[in-house]
């Protein structure tokens, strides 16, 4: 039984045409993007976990321990139903800083360039067999259907055709840092392709082999014990061992780490991939058993590993069993281009990178390019040598020496999560210990099949991988442990720690950076990467914040700085992208008053509210209290760390300065505008005192008063890791001044106007006196000199009268009618200020002046009516005392919310600055001697303020003619319902 | 270390799944789909769980 090469080759090539297009029709953009970025591809392309292993592998896996043949998908399984504890961080890690791959994550978590370097030689050593392995599964199924045909030859053009795909699709990526659709979508349509072909085997191998489910139950029933292997021990130790084997190959293995983390473009895919990744191992892992029992039913004498390709061989498909061959081709394929493209970046940057640096007139980025080109032909070159040599080797065996080498990074995915005390130091010794335990009892006998240890192999029943495993993990472990709490943890590595760890909250400090503008940036850069790479680099990481080329603000600075680290460290690598860092954009000093990162602590509270539980929760819920009470406080607060920069500054800050938070926090305060500017800097800097007292200040234009108060914040007894600085707060005493200037004001009028009414008293008697005694000596006298004396003496008293009469009316702001409820009544603005017009319009002066009333007639106010029409009678005499023939004197009205203000206006030249404090003060007038007593205005003010109104004048109103003048009277609006429950109540 | 209530009860919920299921996947050979029936209920409880999580939990 045997099938033709071509056939084989043609079906094989035809597929593999499909993935190409795929990936190139993806790649032009001739997919919808809806398709490609939706999760259920990312969730299909992880099904590059279904390779030959579980293709052909577990079949023998079956056939030696039953059930336990499913230790591979529940690992896998296992680490995606789990994704919170260990996927779903190393997500949100390798997103922030832009790390690659496992190698770069190490590299950044103990930062070490020896974690890198050796996490990239383990990994090599233990890829290279897991692509052998694909290479020898392909090789020997093919020799299986065609026997007699060149294999080598076959693997070779299947190497060729790789290295073609990976190369187009994996590694034409200039930046390094972009994500590959056209290979997601086409591993995606490869899981679909093998999933569609071993479910379909399996209902082959139960409705053609068996005849159905009930047959297939009856078989099972009259079997032997043994023959179906399901009475082997299901959870039995060997495999819990290999459950943690896959388990830590979902996290770690180059292939999935770089399909898991480095293609994921939305982390909410991996939430759907926690349960859709395992639904998809389920379906790929139920047609083992019947295939096996298929196998053992036809008596088949092919390789139990393959027996996926005896069933339709043995029924004489010959297009089954193409099918079948080529589906064993698809799960060989995404794998090897997978890891190889993961490798190559790797080996890039921790093992190229470190020893050879691009010099800086070249193209970094097709410098980069070209080099991982080569590397993706080299590993698979390299691959197809270990192919040769292993040769007729078990592939099971191929694949243990694989996962076993895979699993020595638990203990270092574990500590990098959860155990910030380890450090490179054991790592790497943890690390070479659990390699050398795996290749002396792993590696060599299985190459040399001698025993070098008196355990863990045996001639005859072959390596125990059970034990390989376990002791070269334990090694590991113990390593780890005691050489990371014998060995010193420098600060950079701690600071580390705490970015990856999950359980801690603190976060490294701030410090001062020497570079200040972007500019400067690229300067520096260009010395290491060349002025076209930084400032392209540069560029990106501004455009990545969002911040602009002119920013200078230090916060924003140190952003900046972590971003480009982060960007270089997707195309070199993290120890390479801080070395470069830290030599061209080094920090001021090594400060131990360096003040935490603040702001760094609040945006992780803020953006992972869900993560705090406990007290944990309760404490950041107290914090955004005690925040909210800072922000919400009526007084302006500032913070201003010990490295001056502003931390905080409150609402209230904001509005009374103008200056928003999100400008100034993480600014030195000599960024702020002036007045302000001035005022803190002398402030802060003055250390006698800690207050400031009605600091006057003009700010646009109108002059405003502030008070500041400052504290310094000291650390708490035992607290050292409490930010301190200064506290600054500010008191805006504008209106508390407004309001005491009038105040004193009116208690200026009110004691001239108590002064105005006791000289009224007292020179009202003997004028009244001398009145008498003039109108006796007019009367009785018949002297017409005398009478006319007498007569002017009498006209004179009278004048002297009506001014005490208005002095008097002035202090009593009425006659005898202050605060009289009997005279309150609702009065329409419109009839009174009509009928102030009309007596005014009845003087001569007003003859050649035009009064407009706009006054709406629907606007009451419940007051004195005479009182009012006084207040009205007195102003427009003003305006039409000032204002020249022709010109005209309005009256308005407006009301905002329950006010009322009269607006009367005149084209009259004005007030000047200068003495509108005055006007309103008795007997001061502008009027020619005898035309003003100087009491209109006082009397007009007194009444306003009685009626519960006020008043105030703007003048000049016309700022360009430098004339006019407005007095705006305000009084409350009538609201007839309010009065009249007012009344009843 | 922090690790979600939900992903600690989920871990509990299988074992027992686990402990409680092992008599009964090897009651008989006829039910050799069972290990399956188990493996899906488990999937679909982490599905259910996934459901309720705080889009900004991880």
């Amino acid at each position: 039984m045997s099938i033709e090469p071509a056939a084989l080759i043609l079906m094989a090539g035809l597929y593999l045409s499909c993935i190409f297009g795929l990936a190139y029709a993806t790649e032009k953009n001739l997919l919808p993007e809806r398709l490609i970025k939706h999760p259920v591809i990312y969730v299909l392309s992880l099904g590059i976990a279904i390779n030959t292993w579980s293709f052909y592998t577990s079949i023998g896996a079956a056939s030696v321990r039953g059930y336990g043949y499913l230790a591979y998908y529940m690992g896998y399984s296992a680490a995606f139903i789990f994704a919170p504890v260990f996927l779903e961080p190393i997500l949100h890690i390798t997103r922030t800083y832009q790390l690659s791959s496992m190698a770069d994550l190490f590299a950044f978590r103990f930062r070490s360039p020896w974690a890198g370097t050796l996490t990239t030689i383990v990994l090599l050593l233990c890829i290279i067999p897991l692509i052998t392995l694909q290479m020898l599964a392909v090789g020997q199924s093919f020799a299986i259907l065609a026997p007699g045909t060149d294999v080598h030859l076959l693997t070779l053009a299947f190497c060729v055709v790789i290295t073609l795909f990976t190369v187009m699709f994996g590694g034409s990526d200039k930046s390094g840092r972009d994500k590959h659709e056209g290979i997601v979508v086409a591993i995606a349509f490869e899981s679909v392709f093998k999933l569609s072909i071993l479910i379909g085997l399996g209902l082959y191998a139960i409705y053609v082999v068996f005849g159905g489910f009930g047959s297939l139950d009856q078989w099972l029933l009259e079997q032997a014990s043994g023959v179906t292997r399901l009475d082997e021990p299901f959870m039995a130790n060997s495999t819990n061992l290999v459950i943690l084997l896959f388990f830590t190959a979902a996290i770690a293995m180059p292939y999935m780490f770089h399909m898991v983390f480095r293609e994921n473009s939305n982390p909410e895919n991996l939430k759907i991939a926690s349960w859709g990744f395992p639904l998809l191992l389920l379906l790929a892992s139920l047609p083992a058993l019947p295939v096996l029992w298929s196998s053992i039913y036809l008596d088949s004498d092919i390789a139990v590993e393959y027996s996926v390709l005896a069933i339709t061989l043995f029924k004489g498909s010959n297009l089954g069993t193409i099918l079948v061959f080529t589906g064993g081709v698809a799960a060989a394929f995404g794998i090897t281009a997978i890891s190889t493209m993961a490798l190559s970046n790797m080996c890039l940057n921790h093992l190229i990178l470190p020893v050879q640096k691009p010099d800086t007139r070249v193209n970094l980025y097709r410098w980069l390019l070209l080099r991982r080109r080569l590397l993706i032909t080299a590993i698979i070159l390299v691959s197809y040598f270990s192919f040769l040599l292993a040769e007729g080797s078990n592939i099971t065996d191929v694949g243990y020496i694989s996962f076993i080498a895979c699993v020595q990074f638990l203990p270092g995915i574990i500590s990098l999560l959860y155990w910030p005390i380890a450090n490179g130091k054991g790592f790497v010794a943890g690390l070479l210990a659990g390699v050398t335990v795996w290749f002396m009892l792993g590696l060599i006998p299985m190459f040399t099949r001698l025993a070098i240890f008196p355990i863990g192999f045996n001639p005859a029943t072959g390596i125990d991988w059970n034990l390989v495993a376990s002791l070269s993990l334990v090694t590991n472990m113990l390593v780890l442990l005691l050489v990371s709490r014998l060995s010193t943890t420098c600060e950079e590595e701690r600071a580390a720690a705490e970015m990856c760890a999950m359980n801690t909250l603190r976060r490294p400090r701030r410090l001062g950076l020497i570079v200040k503008t972007p500019r400067e940036f690229i300067d520096r850069l260009s010395v290491s990467l060349g002025k076209a790479t930084a400032k392209r680099e540069v560029l990106q990481a501004l455009k990545d914040l969002g911040i602009d080329e002119n920013e200078t603000r230090p916060y924003t600075i140190q952003q900046l700085r972590g971003q480009i680290e982060a960007n270089l460290s997707g195309l070199l690598g993290p120890t390479i992208s801080h070395q470069i860092i830290d030599r061209f954009l080094p920090y001021e000093m090594i400060s131990e008053h360096a003040s935490l990162d603040i702001s760094f602590i609040e945006s992780r509270l803020e953006a992972y509210p869900g993560n705090l539980s406990g007290v944990a929760a309760d404490l950041d819920n107290l914090r955004r209290y005690h925040r909210q009470i800072l922000q919400n406080l009526p007084m302006g607060v500032c913070s201003i760390g010990n490295n001056s920069e502003i931390s905080l500054w409150n609402g209230a800050m904001e509005k009374l300065t103008e200056v928003p938070s999100s400008f100034i926090v993480g600014a030195y305060p000599t960024s702020l505008p002036q007045p302000w500017k001035s005022l803190f800097l002398a402030f802060i800097e003055d250390n006698d005192s800690t207050h400031v007292y009605k600091k006057s200040i003009t700010l646009g234009g109108r002059q405003r008063w502030v008070s500041l108060h400052k504290a310094a914040i000291e650390k708490p007894h035992g607290i050292t890791t409490l930010n301190d600085g200064l506290v600054l707060v500010a008191e805006d005493l504008t209106e508390t001044e407004l309001l005491e200037a009038e105040l004193t004001h009116s208690e200026r009028l009110a004691s001239i106007g108590r002064l105005a009414a006791g000289v009224a008293h007292e020179i009202g008697n003997p004028i009244t006196g001398i009145a008498c005694l003039a109108q006796n000596i007019r009367d009785e006298t018949h002297d017409s000199e005398l009478r006319l004396m007498a007569q002017q003496i009498i006209e004179q008293t009278q004048r002297t009268s009506r001014i005490v009469q208005s002095l008097v009316g002035f202090s009593h702001s009425g006659p005898n009618r202050r605060g009289d409820q009997e005279f309150m009544s609702p009065v329409s603005i419109l009839e009174c200020t009509e009928e102030a017009i009309q007596l005014i319009s009845l003087n001569q002066k007003s003859k050649d002046i035009r009064y407009q009333n706009h006054c709406s007639s629907m606007v009451q106010v419940f007051t004195d009516k005479q009182r009012l029409q006084q207040i009205f009678v007195n102003l427009l005499t003003n305006a039409r005392d000032a204002s020249r023939p022709g010109d005209s004197v309005s009256v308005t009205d407006s009301i905002n919310n329950d006010r009322i203000s009269i607006i009367i206006s005149d084209q009259g030249e004005g007030i000047p600055v200068e003495i509108q404090d005055r006007i309103f003060e008795p007997f001061f007038t502008t009027k020619e001697p005898g035309k003003g007593t100087g009491l209109g205005l006082s009397l007009v003010y007194s009444i306003t303020e009685d009626l519960g109104g006020s008043i105030r004048i703007e003048s000049p109103t016309d700022r360009v003619s430098k004339r006019g003048t407005r007095v705006i009277v305000t009084f409350p609006c009538y609201d007839a319902g309010h009065l009249d429950n007012a009344k009843i109540g | 270390m922090y690790i979600q209530r939900s992903m600690l009860l989920l871990f509990i919920l299988i074992y027992l799944a686990l402990l409680a299921g092992m008599d009964w996947i090897n009651a008989t050979s006829a039910g050799w789909y069972r290990p399956y029936l188990l493996a899906l209920g488990i999937i679909a409880l982490s599905a259910w769980l996934q459901h309720f999580r705080e889009p900004d939990e991880y």
